[in-house]
């Protein structure tokens, strides 16, 4: 009979052996669906950029060069909370023709608008003055998928006359280099660790699953051996009996890939889900993981046999014991070296992607270091019981720690995995949602600024406040307009030359709209307003405009040094002028402040925009916006991560465990024979699991706090958000890691009530 | 003390046991012989309660065994009943006094107390020394000696040896054999042994030879 019939002999004829493939293939199946979906991330991240990279305006020319067909000015409004990219683009001469990207199949004329589907569908459904007047014109198509960055996007492209619009100076819409953007970093970041962290209770799973019939197996491959087999023909056999569960694990997993990767793009990031396809790995990369999973496997099988093929007749007689060195735990340091190298090279200011490679590495190390310690930990948990046993239970459960303590913390290297990485999230998320107040910005939440008014050397806005002011009352809106001069403070005796950001506006009418600023600060007559905590030594300071283009010389105004100071009692993100102050300075303003009222809103910010269409506007809603999507984001990543962990880690607890009782089926058997009420041997099983876990978790929580603060590190590198800031739910993954083992623990029970007292004598 | 009234037992269409009639006094030495599949081990089970028959009940001191519940049946091995099988099928975590106390422990006996009469046992056993090696660190008749006084700790009324020497050379099985003897006539209880071995079933005072799930003869000696 050849090695391979054998092997098929062996499955069809023994069940348990076929529940052992059934679960290798399942957490085959699992692994390799995980290493797809998560390695697929960074493609769907340049799908959603390579499809947004007709807004870039990196290849800007000047206004002067031969390519400069077009105009686009870039902003951002929000309507009821949603954010809504607007793209106001005018052709530099009557005529042009601007190149196209996928999905735009038009530059919109003057009078013309496209409007991505979802928008174009609110539009029709909210009163024009509270959002289609911003778009004026008739709508004359679609933006298509291919132009978005997500379906659901809200997006405009309004045309207007050539040579009215403030803007970029482009040959286009494409021909743009695709770069991922801002939050692209932190999907990175998420989903390698991701996959570092849940490809470990893949692989407990797997090596849980396959150990379930390993002892068996490695008696009857002992029998072989001692019967003649040569270790070639051992090997073999379980070569063959492991890659059937494995080939097809693999191929469930690769034929599941794409409705997975649907699934997926349903999860929303950024703001909105995915398109299909976005989640989509090359094909090779797909036939690389598809075989590497069954090599591997297999691999560890073979490796496993060492002892039946070098020592058959101890395997038979099951003698052997393995020593756990304490030397393990050196393990733990080495990790935490790379994971700290990794932090210093992260945060170093490098900008390319591979520099999260070693602090992955790192992790990755910290992970299955935690994994390799615990045994250690769990014969030194084993040994503190058996010193102090009162009941059987506790000795059986004792000896069994200290006694194979290899085999004891197999059920809980999932869950130790597991508590690691959601103590690491818990501490990472109150840490970034603590930044949250810091982005409101400057203005009060009531407060619409048009930034950059009356700066523009194109368009017919000669007197932007008054036409402003002229079109809220055209709409019956009452909306104070407070014109402001933007610009910054900035010191010339001091080489340093630290600079504040300030503004020359009346106190009175600008304390309506900036955060920290009441109209009780303020007084009659020219005078400074400083924040609370500031530095009042304003000598040689100079006051300079905020340049209108990047390229602009800023002008400079020094400030007199008899003007009256005044410290405030709150703080201010910006220092406040007087106009008497620069009375020159503030006959024209730069920007304008308008006040709303929660009701009129949006039809303030209809006004402003049908006005200044091509004017950046400041809106608190629309940045908190932001950060909110942001945290959604994190929030759902680590829920969807945890929950697949928990998921992960209990199934091969269960798994385990269940293995490790039918490993003593005779021994149980035989005990039950004697008189050994099941509830005492339950009772040890569950101790048996729990035990080790109730210890791991503690280590594996500070594990996975300390190395969330160094994630949290990276994060401030990234957003420049991020502190610290521990909290009671950092105990929630220990507490949860022990009920899922508790859980598994339970999965005992059944397979010793399968057992019966005659199960001694069985093969 | 300990009775057997028309047991039968079968497997499928296998008669294991086909209305077997006996009884064991206190004390008694009592060797199960037979070829393979002739019902030795099944009536062993029988009697000891593992199994229920499928007719005739089990008497101990008159009372029906077969009507107890399934954890009377236990309580009842665990308290009046010792085993001794084949490989000992000791704990393998356990230590050699560990595994003598179990059966004291599970009755409730103080950890002290257990410990110091396996001790005891183990010590009359010949084991002095060997008291914190685990089974893998034993031979196979230190081993056995250990599942002896493993049977015996708790003062059982009768043992049950099932093949307890299958595993063992003839020397050793001998040396075994007469462990168990000693020990049990010490302590006053009763032995049922199941055997292929005929110099094992030949220390026996009394022998029943099984065939086809029937008594085929018995002899005294």
């Amino acid at each position: 009979m050849s090695v391979f019939r054998i092997a098929l002999a062996v499955l069809r004829n023994d069940s348990r052996s076929r529940i052992g493939t059934a679960l290798v293939t399942v957490g085959v199946a699992l692994g390799v669906s995980l290493v797809l979906w998560l390695a697929s991330a960074p493609n769907a991240l340049q799908h959603r950029a390579e499809r947004t990279a007709w807004r870039s305006t990196d290849n800007a020319v000047s206004q002067q060069d031969t390519r400069a067909l077009m105009a686009m000015a870039t902003n951002s409004d929000q309507y009821d909370g949603k954010l809504i990219h607007r793209f106001d683009v005018a052709l530099t001469k009557a005529g042009n023709t601007p190149t196209l990207a996928p999905g735009i199949s038009k530059v919109p004329g003057p009078g013309e608008v496209l409007l991505s589907p979802v928008l174009a569908d609110l539009v029709k459904a909210t009163p024009p003055q509270l959002l289609g007047d911003r778009f004026p014109g008739q709508v004359v198509g679609e933006i298509g998928d291919q132009a978005l960055e997500y379906p659901d996007e809200l997006v405009a492209i309004i045309g207007h006359q050539p040579g009215t619009i403030d803007g970029r100076f482009l040959a286009g819409f494409g021909g743009n280099d695709a770069v991922a953007q801002d939050n692209g970093d932190m999907l990175y970041l998420l989903t390698r660790v991701g996959m570092v962290v849940l490809i470990v209770p893949c692989l407990v799973l797997v090596a849980s699953a396959a150990r379930l019939t390993a002892t068996r197996r490695e008696r009857r491959l002992a029998a072989l051996r001692l019967a003649g087999a040569t270790p070639v023909q051992v090997i073999a056999m379980t070569a063959v009996e492991t890659v059937i569960g494995a080939v097809l694990g693999s191929v469930l997993a690769v034929a599941v890939a794409q409705p997975l990767s649907h699934l997926t793009a349903m999860i929303p990031w950024g703001g909105g889900t995915w398109l299909p396809g976005d989640f989509t790995s090359g094909p090779l990369f797909v036939g690389f993981v598809a075989v590497l999973a069954p090599v591997l496997v297999v691999g560890a099988a073979v490796l496993g046999l060492r002892r039946v093929v070098d020592r058959p007749l101890m395997a038979a007689a099951e003698q052997s014991r393995r020593k756990i060195s304490p030397a393990r735990l050196l393990g733990l340091v080495a990790a935490g070296g790379v994971f700290l190298l990794g932090l210093s090279i992260a945060t170093g200011g490098r900008s390319d992607l591979d520099r999260f490679t070693v602090v992955l590495v790192g992790l990755g190390a910290v992970a299955v270091a935690l994994v390799l310690a615990g045994p250690v930990v769990t014969a030194l948990v084993g040994r503190y019981f058996v010193g102090r046993w009162r009941k059987p239970s506790t000795l059986l459960a004792g000896r069994r720690l200290l006694g194979d303590p290899v085999a004891s913390f197999r059920a809980a290297a999932g869950v130790v995995v597991a508590v690691f990485a959601g103590s690491m999230a818990l501490t990472m998320l109150p840490g970034l949602e603590r930044e949250m107040p810091t982005f409101s910005g400057p203005w009060k939440d009531n407060a619409i600024v048009a930034q950059t008014v009356g700066q523009s050397t194109v368009g017919p806005h000669t007197d932007a406040i008054a036409e402003l002011r002229a079109e809220l009352a055209r709409r019956n809106l009452n909306a104070p307009v407070i014109p402001l001069v933007g610009g910054s403070l900035t010191s010339t005796s001091d080489e340093n030359r630290p600079s504040y950001e300030a503004v020359i506006a009346p106190c009175k009418d600008i304390a309506m709209v900036l955060s920290g600023l009441s109209t009780s600060d303020c007084t009659d007559g020219p005078a400074v307003y400083l924040p609370r905590g500031s530095s009042d030594a304003l000598h040689s300071m100079e006051f300079r405009l905020n340049p209108s283009t990047p390229t602009d010389t800023p002008s400079a105004r020094p400030l007199p040094a008899d003007v009256p100071l005044h410290k405030l009692s709150d703080w201010t993100d910006m220092i406040v002028i007087d106009p008497a102050v620069f009375p020159d300075l503030a006959a024209k303003p730069t920007g304008a402040a308008t006040v709303t009222t929660p009701s009129t809103k949006d039809a303030v910010y209809t006004a402003v925009v049908r006005v200044l269409p091509d004017v950046a506007v400041s809106d608190n809603y629309r940045d908190i916006g932001h950060m909110d999507t942001l945290m959604a984001d994190l929030r759902r990543a680590t829920a969807i991560g945890l929950g697949l962990m928990a998921l992960l880690s209990g199934a091969s607890a269960a798994v385990a465990a269940a293995g490790s009782v039918i490993d003593r089926r005779r021994t149980f058997g035989a005990l039950i024979a004697a008189g050994t009420p099941v509830r005492v041997l339950a009772r040890a099983l569950r101790r048996e699991v729990v035990l080790p876990v109730l210890v791991a978790t503690i280590g594996s929580s500070l594990a996975g706090m300390l190395v969330g603060l160094g994630l949290l590190d990276i994060t401030h590198s990234i957003s420049g958000h991020g502190e610290s800031l521990l909290s009671p739910w950092i105990l929630a993954p220990g507490v949860a890691g022990f009920a899922v083992a508790l859980a598994a623990a339970a999965a005992c029970g059944p397979v010793l009530r399968t057992f019966s007292a005659r199960d001694y004598s069985a093969e | 003390m300990l009775a057997g009234r028309g047991l039968t037992k079968h497997y499928g269409g296998v008669h294991a046991l086909d209305g077997v009639d006996i009884s064991i006094e206190p004390g008694q030495v009592l060797a199960v012989v037979g070829p393979s599949g002739s019902g030795k081990t099944s009536l062993l089970h029988v009697l000891s309660g593992i199994l229920r028959p499928d007719s005739g009940d089990v008497f101990l001191d008159g009372q029906s065994v077969g009507t107890l519940s399934e954890a009377a049946r236990s309580e009842l091995r665990r308290t009046a009943f010792g085993f001794v099988f084949q490989s000992g099928m000791l704990v393998a975590e356990l230590t050699a006094e560990e595994n003598a106390a179990l059966p004291l422990l599970l009755a409730g006996m103080p950890r002290q107390q257990a410990v110091a009469d396996a001790r005891d046992w183990l010590a009359r056993l010949g084991l002095v020394g060997l008291e914190k090696r685990r089974p893998g660190e034993m031979s196979g008749g230190q081993a056995q000696r250990v599942a002896i006084a493993r049977a015996l700790a708790h003062r059982p009324r009768v043992i049950f040896a099932d093949e307890p020497t299958g595993a063992l050379d003839t020397r050793t099985g001998q040396d075994m054999m007469s462990a168990l003897l000693t020990s049990a006539a010490e302590s006053g209880a009763a032995v049922v042994v199941v055997t292929h071995d005929a110099a094992i079933a030949g220390r026996a005072r009394r022998v029943v030879e099984l065939s086809d799930g029937r008594i085929l003869q018995e002899v005294y000696s």
